[in-house]
């Protein structure tokens, strides 16, 4: 546990390097009129600018944070210095019993998680409103059976024109058909169309990737249409597709899949104001991938529950898919450990495979883990050939142009074999994390730009 | 209106192809395509009534998701390299390596040249995940002592890499000694500045050949500025040629050959400069026992400056507060050897004290005050600036505080960094009252070197002193903590410092709290840099395995 809990890793739980500055001014004893511990679960009172002290509290296990302070940062400095003093100075922490307002705080946590179970099973046994139920989604059916119609003429009439012809439409087209979508209560597909209007022009081969994204968006809409034909896996597909949410508690009722799991990446995007991050999971035994999301709008912070570089002790739930990715953490056990190695796939071709037969199964994956082990970055050595990874037996595989690190990749590697996990969009590898020589690396953002660091 | 299908119909790339073109023309005007029902990734609609353009869309969505699906790795186009790296090398510790980051991507760049000396002393290098900011670091900055820090501890990976990308390879070549490089002839003046100077520190008769090569050819600002880089590695090797160059066309020019040749002591100019100074000024010593007359001296100087003084620079025209023959003196005295003024009385103090009473006070002390800086004379800068820039100035006196003031900072620089230290303690443990507090900032902000503990301890209580002012906030204290304070200070001191926030900061400005945090956390920050070096694990370069085939394993 110390081992985990260094200073280094604490300070990359900072929301920002402002953040990371503040905290360690918060981690000196003397700021401290009173601390605690028990176990993984760290308190101390913390002395501001006002006369009461804060009331902080951390819990390393997942880790989570509580502040009494007013500030909007997550975790804000108090916690952040505690962790450090923690980390520095364990000694200063003497285990006793829990303070009152720190046992307050666990326990209305635990009530939160238990009503959280056991909504789920009520939400399960509960004789709904079957009719009311069924109404409303009927109701929501029919408007995206119309939009849908809507968006199939729209795409029958962009190729009878032409592409040529689709170049000189204004982007505003393209964002009213995606606000009819919108309207429609199919904002998956106003996402798909959204992007559809941002590949026109867009650079070299525009064309090609246009004619493949229409061709998706065709495909949901004609597969829509015979919804209730399909295997139940490949209709929760398409739903999610489309843009049906599934509840948090309709899963957990769901059977799970357990397992040490290990953290390997995690990379934040920002769409229309709502910040969404995925962090990727590799289970332990057998390499199984899964996707956690989480979205955050106005400034509110994101999950913070998941550390790159750790491995949990977790049951993970699916979402219902053909090709299941998605999932939530149903339940964890134990504190996180620090890993070092993951594996992956012995040859480039054999990762390929398993993409090819993911898209037969469900054709609207957008990204698809791939972890390579015993591969090498090549430098671009002639025009028109880009940074490529690799492997034992000669294949390559192109990596994206926008991913700035490359160098850094080939530094890491110094042209020797290495593990490198990233997000394969079935034409450009975009790489997220690395392992070399017992060593973890891992892209995150700092400032304005995305780094590939060391974690551990 | 048909359409007739591509030769090789059933190949997914080319059907792909077949099909963009007819999407790009649009279906009205490029017609109907009869899609190959065969292919392995049509599926038929039996309905044969069916719109042509969803035929069409069924075609294109199947084809694009089964040649998506079917895509392989692509054959080596290149090989990866393999490098078999120095075992011998050693990778930093963890710890030096998050600081290292923190100083490249934490805006803490101050900091970069304190890590790159601890690395080199321990025989470190840089982690690997660091080495291209720190390569991107060196190329696009001039300073060659960044470089050269840098250079020194990106290890055997990082000339490896560096060789792979064009834009850092010239980190590792010697541009003047390389023969297919030609920057010295065509490359841009500043360029050709840096390997001036890079040579001149290695082969500096070899620079000043580069140099005479080209001289017919530069223009009047270009030759000054070569010229001015003769200054790294000057010897009495470059007098004769600099001795010419006192016939140059260009006024520039020549002061600047002046100013270098007033640096070798024992040339012709100096002598020259020497036996001027001997006629010029004569010291009379001061008189009577019990009212004592104070030492003067008797200047004379020539009515106009003779052919031999206008060839080595000195003219009479006013200047800078100074009438004709003041500035001539001044001119004299600053190119003169320091030296040649203790003959005839050897104490320094004695001829400032006799300027200061004279009414030659301005040329004569500012002639001595070029001298000190461009010999670097430890004795005269310190004699100056304890007897001239920090006492106060008599009301109607010549040197007037404006130039006390600047010439604090290019004397203590003047100095020896030991000599400084020393000085500055004194000057922190003996200060009057009346001497302005911005004054000592300036001294310090000079003293560009790490402070030593005795140092430290003093800058410490002068800045807490400062602090205890009920409105502790002026622009000189902040530039003195922010610029060096924080810099510079012994890491060792990085408690005491923290000492400096006060129990309650009501009464300071958030400007001045946060200004003292970044003190603390820098020095802190500073301290750590000395630890992480010096007791935490290494890591080894680990061991090779080949990754093509045919590659054996170097190890």
């Amino acid at each position: 546990m110390a081992e985990l809990w260094t200073k280094e890793r604490v300070l990359s739980l900072a929301p920002d390097a402002s953040s990371a500055a503040a905290g360690r001014g918060q981690a000196a004893p003397g700021k401290w009129p009173s601390l605690g511990r028990a176990g993984e679960v760290l308190w101390g009172e913390c002395q501001g600018s006002g006369k009461t002290p804060y009331q902080v509290r951390v819990d390393l296990r997942e880790p989570a944070y509580k502040c009494s302070c007013p500030s909007r940062k997550f975790p804000c400095k108090h916690s952040l210095g505690l962790m450090l003093l923690f980390a520095e100075h364990p000694k200063s922490l003497p285990e006793t019993a829990l303070a009152d307002w720190v046992n307050e705080w666990l326990e209305s946590r635990e009530k939160r998680a238990e009503q959280r179970e056991k909504k789920a099973t009520t939400e399960a046994a509960k004789p709904v409103d079957a009719a009311a139920q069924a109404k409303r989604s009927a109701q929501r059916e029919a408007k995206i059976q119309a939009g849908v119609e809507d968006l199939g003429r729209l795409l029958s009439d962009v190729l009878r024109q032409g592409l040529a012809a689709a170049q000189t439409q204004r982007t505003q087209y393209w964002q009213d058909v995606a606000a009819r979508l919108v309207d429609a209560q199919a904002p998956g597909l106003a996402r798909l169309v959204g992007e559809l209007g941002q590949t026109v022009g867009s650079g070299d081969q525009w064309r090609s990737r246009f004619l493949r994204r229409l061709a998706r968006i065709h495909l949901a809409a004609q597969g829509y249409a015979r919804l209730a034909d399909l295997p139940s896996e490949t209709q929760a597909d398409l739903r999610t597709v489309i843009g049906w949410t599934q509840s948090r508690e309709e899963l957990l009722a769901v059977d799970a899949a357990s397992g040490q799991w290990l953290i390997v990446a995690s990379a934040v995007s920002t769409e229309d104001r709502v910040t969404a991050q995925r962090t990727w999971l590799l289970r332990e035994q057998d390499g199984l991938p899964a996707l956690v999301l989480s979205f955050a709008a106005g400034g509110q912070p994101l999950d913070t529950s998941l550390m790159v570089g750790t491995a949990i002790d977790a049951e993970l739930v699916f979402y219902p898919s053909a090709t299941p990715l998605r999932a939530i953490v149903k339940q964890r056990s134990g504190s996180p450990l620090l890993f070092q190695e993951f594996t992956g796939s012995p040859t480039i071709d054999a990762a390929l495979d398993a993409f090819s037969l993911a898209l037969a199964n469900n054709p609207w994956i957008e990204r698809w883990p791939m972890a390579l082990a015993n591969v090498a970055p090549i430098a671009p050595s002639k025009l028109g050939v880009g940074w490529r990874l690799c492997d034992s037996s000669g294949g390559q595989l192109p990596l994206d142009p926008q991913f700035t690190e490359a160098w850094t990749l080939l530094s890491i590697s110094g042209g020797q074999p290495i593990t490198v996990f990233g997000e394969w969009d079935g034409e450009q590898l975009t790489p997220m994390s690395v392992s070399a020589r017992g060593v973890f690396y891992s892209c995150s953002r700092r400032s304005d730009r995305t780094l590939l660091a060391r974690v551990s | 209106m048909t359409m007739s299908a591509p030769a090789n119909a059933n190949h997914p790339t080319e059907a792909w192809n077949a099909l963009l073109n007819t999407a790009v023309l649009g279906l009205d005007r490029a017609g109907v395509v009869h899609v190959a029902a065969k292919a392995p990734w049509s599926y038929s609609s039996k309905d044969d009534s069916e719109d042509p353009v969803q035929q069409f869309l069924r075609e294109v969505s199947t084809l694009a998701i089964y040649e998506l699906a079917g895509r392989a790795a692509t054959p080596a186009e290149g090989q990866a390299t393999i490098e078999a790296f120095d075992p011998d090398e050693r990778v930093c510790s963890p710890l030096a390596g998050r600081l290292l980051n923190e100083i490249l991507h934490g805006d803490r760049t101050a900091l970069l040249a304190d890590w790159c000396a601890a690395a080199s002393s321990a025989a470190n290098t840089a982690p690997p995940e660091l080495l291209p900011p720190l390569l991107e670091l060196a190329v696009s900055n001039d300073s060659d002592s960044i470089r050269n820090d840098i250079l020194a501890v990106i290890g055997h990976r990082g000339r490896w890499l560096a060789a792979q990308n064009p834009e850092w390879t010239p980190l590792l070549a010697n541009s003047a000694a390389d023969p297919a490089d030609n920057t010295w002839e065509t490359g841009a003046l500043p360029e050709r500045l840096v390997i001036l100077r890079r040579l001149r520190s290695t082969d500096p008769a070899a620079a000043r050949q580069l140099v005479v090569a080209v001289w017919d050819q530069e223009s009047a600002a270009d030759r000054t500025a070569m010229l001015e880089q003769l200054a790294v590695g000057l010897s009495t090797d470059d007098e004769p040629w600099l001795d010419e160059r006192l016939d140059d066309r260009s006024k520039q020019v020549r002061a600047a050959a002046a100013a270098l040749l007033s640096r070798l002591p024992t040339s012709a100019f100096a002598a020259r400069m020497t036996e001027r100074v001997g006629a010029a000024v004569r010291f009379v010593p001061g008189s009577g026992l019990i009212r004592k007359k104070p030492a003067t001296l008797d200047v004379t100087l020539p009515e106009k400056p003779d052919e031999a003084m206008q060839r080595d620079c000195l003219e009479a025209k006013a200047q800078r507060g100074m009438g004709a023959k003041a500035a001539l003196l001044n001119q004299i005295v600053a190119h003169a050897p320091l030296n040649s003024w203790l003959a005839v009385q050897g104490d320094v103090s004695k001829w400032i004290n006799a300027a200061l009473v004279s009414e030659w006070a301005l040329p004569l002390v500012d002639g001595w005050k070029s001298a000190a800086v461009m010999q670097r004379d430890s004795q005269w800068a310190s004699m100056l600036l304890t007897h001239v820039c920090l006492t106060t100035a008599k009301k109607d006196e010549a040197i007037d505080d404006n130039w006390r003031r600047a010439a604090i900072a290019p004397l203590v620089d003047a100095l020896s960094p030991d000599t400084a230290q020393a000085f500055a303690i004194a000057v922190l443990a003996n200060r009057s009252g009346d001497i302005p507090l911005w004054y000592l900032d300036d001294m310090l902000m000079a003293c560009d070197f790490a402070w030593g503990e005795e140092l430290s301890a003093a800058v410490v209580t002068f800045v807490k002193l400062r602090l205890q002012d009920p409105t502790p906030y002026d622009a000189s204290l902040r530039q003195l903590i922010s610029r060096a304070v924080r810099l510079r200070l012994a890491p060792s001191f990085a408690d005491k410092v923290t000492a400096l926030l006060p129990a309650q900061a009501e009464k300071w400005s958030d400007n001045l709290i946060s200004l003292i945090h970044d003190l603390v956390d820098t020095v802190r920050f500073r301290s750590e840099l000395r630890t992480a070096f010096s007791d935490q694990p290494h890591e080894t370069t680990n061991r090779l395995m080949a990754i093509t085939p045919g590659t054996g394993d170097p190890s």
